[in-house]
């Protein structure tokens, strides 16, 4: 008779391996799901293609009715108290607090592995206090985390039922953390996590903020951070739908908004959205194409941005990873996707790199259309979309088939060719004509 | 990146007789394809013309294509691009070619040759990309590129160091130098080349890339590779199945086979008028008044049909 090793994982191991590859924000951001995913559910938010086009249902009227998501970190507390709907106490119990259990036929959530909730909490910290009602009923779950892990046998969580919200509006989830892990509080004070934070909850959340719910950070309504696109008559955007296995994908492909006459080549790149959630920012890399299905990315593409929006009432389906910060690059809808989408930026980055040929001097028709380009909402975009990114013809005859050539070159070569030359008044530049010259002259005569 | 024009000033272009050669071959194969039921009269032409046109005049005249587009990268030569238009119906644009294929229509089928004059480098690989990714089922891509040790990397070894570089994902793990050398370099460009079609292909609900040609030749001092095959699914593949291709050996199905090595031996055109009395011939026959080897009448054998005839004009 065969007997048994004991293979089963201990709680400390779980816990180390889950929050390893988490950062902070990463975890904070998973905590602000969770609370939108509430919103989904209860209001049954569109989180479709109809999300980007300003038509989606739920959508309350007014800003100051709007639910509202209040984060509050210090280096002793890390709290998230939301006015989402709350977590009913069915799905509490059988759902939200087992682990890689994701609910089945959940809609267009931004949670999908199950796991989102329980990571962040242990990644921040070891006292855990968590509290939500609904307009039919209450819980507490609270969690001292050091006890509960030194048990391997038990992995149940006791919790108290408590009496519903008194009203839809009151009804939330509070999560209150204290006894924070070392690590966070090292973060929490060396003083960038808040600005940055700020910043990925005002991009991620751009298509939900200030529409369906705010955010605010430390007493601080977060303001939305619009994706750059931008738009004139005379340059729409590209857009393009596809169906890929049932994930629904919208490309869209453009030039930004233009401030002073210039781009900003930080926020230049591809947008990645999984329901509604931006998942990669501003990429320049292999990852969305660039050097594989495109040219690489070069600082005179600064103009160029494409967003591809994921949608999908499965959010397994959806190609983003665990930490939802990356890309699964194995998922054949992305690698379908990032195709098209190199396919439809294509005549952008020709419209670009006819805009900056090498001679800044010429008069370049493209840079009077550019100058017009204004920031403008996603509806808009995907309104006066082309299928095709088709700028208005240029005369060729403007095109320069020069290019200015500078270099640097050692000042005593430079005076050993004007000796040779017996041309002491030459000036270096003429030099370096002459010299050019003479190779192709005795390298590639015509 | 290289400038993919140039060469124009360096070769003749109409007086290339291995460069004809292989277009005739070429021709020869797209005419069985219609016999099989293929349309290729209704495909799009979308070449390199320079100020040639050389493929675009056989594919009008022989072919009956009537959509055919020239892409000219050099805004130098604009004028003499639009002089020396052979028909009306050839239109150009000023551009290059990687910023034309996605702009190519998914609703036409096409025959797409990119038919570059210099050594293989990204840039090259990110068109053949996403030409196969582009076409509609049915087109044919074809790929030429210069085989020649890119200056510089004359050496085995700094030829490998060159392809890893511009190969990037499709460069090989365990590839050695020996892969490099200039006997191996044909079989290992196609490989890094078919590499980038499988790329552009996966994906594609079944379409992929069924091999036609694999082409050696020498343009001038310059040995060239070409390869080409068709973007299909199983239908498309069957319907090659029934194309006959009995009685030429240049056809190259299997992507594994060695390239078809197109020679054109030098002979007078008096040699000619009597070599072709005797063609096809059998293997080891060699002409009775003069000096041939068996090795030149063969290559002849093989390319007479396809041959130019060049004559010097006086008007």
């Amino acid at each position: 008779m065969l007997e048994t090793l004991d293979a089963r994982p201990t709680k400390s191991f779980f816990i180390q391996n889950l929050t390893r590859d988490l950062s902070l924000e990463d975890a904070i951001l998973d905590l602000v799901d969770n609370s939108i995913d509430s919103l989904i559910r209860v209001r049954e938010l569109d989180v479709s293609p109809r999300l980007l086009r300003a038509e989606a249902t739920g959508a309350p009227r007014q800003r100051d009715g709007l639910p509202s998501i209040s984060i509050h970190v210090s280096d002793s507390k890390f709290e998230v108290i939301d006015r989402c709907g709350g977590i009913d106490l069915e799905r509490a119990k059988h759902f939200v607090f087992r682990f890689g259990r994701a609910e089945p036929g959940t809609g267009s959530t931004l949670g999908v592995y199950g796991i989102g909730l329980k990571r962040a909490i242990f990644k921040i910290g070891r006292q855990i206090d968590i509290e939500s009602h609904t307009p039919a009923d209450g819980f507490r779950v609270e969690i001292n985390v050091p006890q509960w892990a030194g048990d391997d046998n038990n992995w149940d969580l006791p919790f108290k039922t408590l009496a519903a919200a008194s009203g839809p509006a009151e009804a939330g989830t509070r999560i209150t953390i204290t006894d924070l892990n070392p690590e966070t509080i090292f973060r929490i004070n060396d003083g960038t996590l808040m600005a940055g934070l700020e910043d990925d909850i005002a991009t991620t959340y751009s298509l939900f903020l200030a529409r369906f719910l705010t955010v605010e950070l430390n007493g601080k309504l977060v303001q939305p951070r619009p994706l750059p696109i931008g738009m004139s008559e005379e340059l729409p955007p590209a857009g393009k739908t596809l169906d890929i296995d049932g994930v629904v994908v919208e490309l869209v492909a453009g030039l930004a908004a233009r401030k002073d006459g210039e781009w900003n080549a930080d926020r230049a790149g591809w947008y990645v959205m999984c329901n509604g959630r931006v998942v990669v920012s501003a990429d320049k890399t292999e990852l969305t194409g660039w050097g594989v299905f495109a040219p690489s990315f070069v600082s005179k593409l600064r103009g160029f941005v494409g967003i591809a929006f994921f949608f999908s009432t499965d959010p397994a389906a959806l190609p983003w990873t665990t930490t939802k910060r990356g890309l699964n690059r194995d998922s054949k809808v992305f690698q379908l996707a990032r195709k098209e989408m190199s396919s439809i930026a294509r005549p952008v980055t020709a419209f670009l790199n006819r805009m900056y040929p090498s001679d800044p001097s010429e008069d370049i028709q493209e840079r009077a259309l550019a100058d017009q380009l204004k920031p403008v909402d996603m509806s808009a975009v995907l309104r006066q979309a082309r299928p095709v990114f088709s700028p208005p013809e240029v005369s060729s005859h403007k095109k320069r088939a020069t290019i200015s050539v500078q270099y640097d070159a050692d000042r005593a070569d430079v005076d050993r060719i004007k000796r040779k030359l017996s041309k002491p008044r030459w000036g270096a530049g003429k030099v370096g004509r002459y010299t050019f010259e003479y190779y192709l002259k005795s390298e590639l005569p015509e | 990146m290289t400038s993919p024009t140039g060469s124009y000033l360096e070769v003749s272009y109409d007086l290339r007789p291995a460069k004809q050669v292989e277009r005739r071959m070429i021709i020869d194969v797209l005419q069985r394809m219609t016999a099989a039921g293929f349309q290729i009269r209704d495909y799009q032409y979308t070449g390199l013309g320079s100020i040639y046109f050389v493929d675009f005049i056989l594919f009008h005249r022989l072919l009956g294509l009537r959509r055919l587009l020239s892409v000219e990268h050099d805004v130098r030569i604009e004028k003499r691009i639009e002089f020396n238009r052979p028909f009306g119906l050839v239109e150009t644009q000023l551009t290059s070619i990687g910023d034309v294929i996605p702009t190519l229509s998914t609703e036409q089928k096409h025959i797409l040759w990119l038919d570059y004059d210099y050594v293989l480098d990204q840039g090259m690989l990110i068109d053949t990309t996403s030409a196969a990714y582009q076409l509609s089922v049915g087109s044919v891509l074809l790929i030429t590129v210069d085989l020649k040790q890119p200056a510089g990397h004359e050496s085995p070894a700094a030829c490998m160091e060159y392809y890893k570089d511009e190969g990037g994902g499709y460069f090989e793990a365990g590839w050695s130098e020996e892969e490099f050398t200039p006997s191996a370099l044909p079989m290992t460009l196609s490989r890094i080349l078919m590499n980038a079609l499988r790329n552009g292909t996966s994906g594609r609900s079944s379409a992929r890339f069924l091999s036609l040609f694999r082409f050696l030749y020498q343009d001038g001092t310059h040995p060239m590779l070409t390869i080409g095959g068709l973007i299909g699914a199983d239908g498309e593949k069957s319907q090659l199945d029934r194309c006959d291709f009995s009685d030429i050996d240049f056809v190259r199905r299997d992507e594994t086979s060695p390239p078809y090595r197109i020679v054109v031996p030098r002979l007078t055109r008096k040699e000619r008028i009597y070599l072709d009395q005797f063609m096809p011939c059998s293997a080891g026959w060699v002409p009775d008044d003069f000096e041939l080897s068996t090795e030149d009448a063969l290559h002849y054998r093989n390319i007479y049909r396809y041959n130019p005839w060049y004559a010097e004009l006086l008007l």
